[in-house]
């Protein structure tokens, strides 16, 4: 399955790529004959409504959890959104493999991506909540649509299951609680818990803190003139706070440094010498087709 | 040394290495690396055969692949955030077959590992068209052991079944050009197709008859017991294979399922392959020698794959590089002087006698 929450992806990687290659085909071609029957709302490219999609991250027992409200458009996959959530707030963007797991969030963790040991998987579970409680999502975040009035849950599983019996996330599963409703400007006043500065994390407690992230200092969320990632000073006062989370021991990492550290290689020579090295040995390939194609004196 | 043509399953076993090789991993240098590596020695050791072209249509094959990869993605693939190139209208389907999503934004890191998964399939592609160039299926065919002899003898034949049809149907429709009847569109099918099949029967009956005459399927006398016993060895080792299997490629399995399995299985079957053996009264003309190059052969791409195993276990990200943020894969030195290792049958193999460098 292409960018499951659960860890199904990086099980089925290592091992039978051709099977899952059989898989994404059989999940393609379904869909296209779908098409033809099912009744289907067609959207066009450029109809995005902004919107603002609650997004609680657990980074698991122990550690912090982090609540925001994140500006989307309607359109917006889980993925997009938990990727907006990281440029609002200033953090790393997510991690995710090829298959569209999610390895990291906020950085957390530094390495590896559903690694698995034993019969327990180190990975990132991917939650719906509502009025009801959380669900475990079915469908991987690329796949699924964010809904305002549904929260978008993550919480890291340092030794999870894989399925829907893996603990959820200790933030609240009721959107209105990280986005509230549209209210005068006096009430919409950003609040930052004091449980969430590191000075209290440090204590262990491990209870759940939130902090709420307006994306705009004055306006409600319902305001539509702000886009993702340009959120108002208000978001980035708090967003120091909120990328500390994951690091439980250090202080909050700067985005450009992480990025400049975290993958390896990133210079245009690391390019340059892969492409190079091919050519090399692909050159002296042709070099030897040539000569023993050359009729022999 | 002496030219010769390597032993054919050193080929083979050498390029399904590399090939295993290609599925631990989706960094494109890497996988770039191995097809060359393959293309090189291919280029210094193919025979001049017809069949020894099949790397390039193989290649041609893994292009296509990728192609038809990188076009699902665009269409329907995983919509991972980056940078986005442009944007398809998108579709919304039913409820229950949600997770499936039709158009919307295609991002650069999404192309990027549509790119290098089709590398993978290509450069997989790759190493079986290497093995299909080097190694001789006539030869393949006669170093299998005795008792499958008779199954690739089939095998062999229903093959060459499609070349052979291609063939006399050109003759076919030569024969009616030349004749001016019709050889184009439906009335040319209709004269081609009852000829063709008279061929075809006819040629079957002429090979049954020379099948028949050396001695096909001639078995010496064997005990019941003996023969019951061989069938329920070979019976038991695909089980047990089956089983070890399963439980080496699901670490979830139970602990003594994978290894302990597996070895049963091998034993198992390689003892009821000896057994049977001795039913068959085939000799063998001039077999294929298995000397140290062969051997150097096998090594070396057991030890690319061997090397990329424990690379993961150590720098699992570089092998498996993320795109999302897009970086530029690492050049992980390990993995390199492995998969280079690969190339050294280049060098280390006798030359062919064809070849008078």
């Amino acid at each position: 399955m292409h960018g499951v929450g659960g860890p199904a992806a990086s099980r089925a990687m290592g091992s039978a790529a051709l099977t899952r290659v059989l898989r994404r085909l059989a999940l393609v071609a379904a869909p296209a004959l779908l098409t033809i029957v099912a009744p289907v709302q067609l959207h066009g490219a450029c109809a995005a409504d902004q919107v603002q999609i609650a997004v609680v991250v657990d980074f698991g027992t122990g550690r912090s959890v982090s609540a925001a409200c994140v500006g989307a458009g309607t359109r917006d996959s889980g993925a997009a959104v938990l990727a907006a959530r990281a440029s609002q707030l200033g953090t790393a963007p997510p991690r995710t493999n090829a298959s569209g797991l999610v390895c990291a969030i906020d950085g957390y963790p530094s390495e590896g991506c559903g690694e698995q040991t034993g019969g327990h998987y180190a990975y990132w579970s991917y939650w719906h909540g509502d009025a009801s409680g959380w669900t475990y999502s079915n469908v991987g975040p690329a796949g699924s649509r964010a809904q305002p009035g549904t929260v978008e849950g993550w919480r890291f599983q340092p030794a999870g299951a894989g399925n829907p019996s893996d603990p959820p996330p200790r933030g609240s599963p009721d959107a209105a609680t990280t986005c509230r409703p549209a209210a005068p400007p006096a009430t919409s006043v950003p609040t930052v818990r004091p449980a969430s500065r590191p000075a209290a994390r440090t204590g262990g407690t491990g209870g759940a803190s939130t902090t709420a992230i307006p994306t705009s200092a004055a306006g409600g969320p319902t305001s539509t003139d702000v886009a993702p990632g340009t959120t108002a000073a208000a978001g980035s006062s708090t967003e120091t706070a909120v990328a500390a989370g994951p690091l439980a021991n250090g202080a909050p990492t700067p985005v450009a440094a992480r990025r400049g550290t975290g993958g390896h290689g990133s210079s245009p020579w690391g390019l340059v010498g892969g492409v190079g090295l091919v050519g090399a040995v692909g050159g002296a390939g042709a070099l030897v087709a040539r000569r023993r194609a050359r009729p022999s004196p | 040394m002496n030219p010769r043509s390597l032993h054919p399953l050193a080929w083979w076993l050498w390029a399904l290495a590399l090939g295993a090789a290609a599925l631990r991993t989706t960094n494109p240098f890497l996988l770039g690396l191995l097809v060359a590596v393959a293309w090189l020695v291919v280029a210094a050791r193919h025979p001049n055969a017809p069949w020894a072209r099949s790397f390039g249509s193989f290649v041609r094959l893994g292009v296509a692949v990728m192609v038809v990869r990188l076009l699902l993605q665009v269409l329907f693939g995983l919509r991972l955030p980056g940078h986005v190139l442009f944007t398809l209208p998108s579709a919304d389907l039913p409820h229950w077959a949600a997770g499936v999503t039709l158009g919307g934004p295609v991002t650069s890191e999404a192309l990027v590992s549509a790119f290098s998964e089709g590398l993978q399939l290509a450069a997989l592609l790759a190493c079986v068209g290497a093995a299909n160039s080097l190694a001789s299926p006539y030869r393949l065919l006669r170093s299998m052991p005795a008792v499958l002899y008779e199954l690739g003898v089939v095998v062999t034949i229903a093959l060459s079944f499609a070349p052979q049809a291609a063939l006399s149907a050109q003759r076919v429709r030569d024969a009616r050009r030349l004749r001016g009847r019709p050889h184009r569109g439906l009335a040319g099918l209709r004269g081609l197709a009852v000829p063709v099949l008279e061929t075809a029967l006819e040629r079957s009956l002429q090979l049954a008859a020379s099948m028949d005459s050396r001695g096909y399927g001639r078995r010496a006398a064997v005990l019941d017991g003996r023969r019951r016993l061989t069938q329920a060895a070979g019976l038991i080792g695909a089980l047990a294979l089956t089983i070890g299997v399963y439980g080496v490629l699901d670490e979830a399995a139970p602990g003594g399922l994978g290894i302990p399995m597996l070895v049963v299985g091998l034993v198992s079957l390689v003892a009821s392959l000896i057994l049977t053996s001795a039913r068959s009264t085939r000799t063998r003309y001039r077999p294929d020698p298995w000397r140290w190059p062969e051997w150097g052969t096998v090594v070396a791409g057991v030890a690319v794959l061997a090397v990329l195993v424990v690379a993961a276990n150590v720098d699992g990200d570089a092998l498996r590089p993320a795109y999302s943020p897009l970086t530029v894969p690492a050049l992980p030195l390990l993995p390199i002087v492995g998969v280079l290792i690969a190339g050294l049958p280049a060098l280390l193999t006798p030359r062919l006698p064809e070849d008078r460098l």
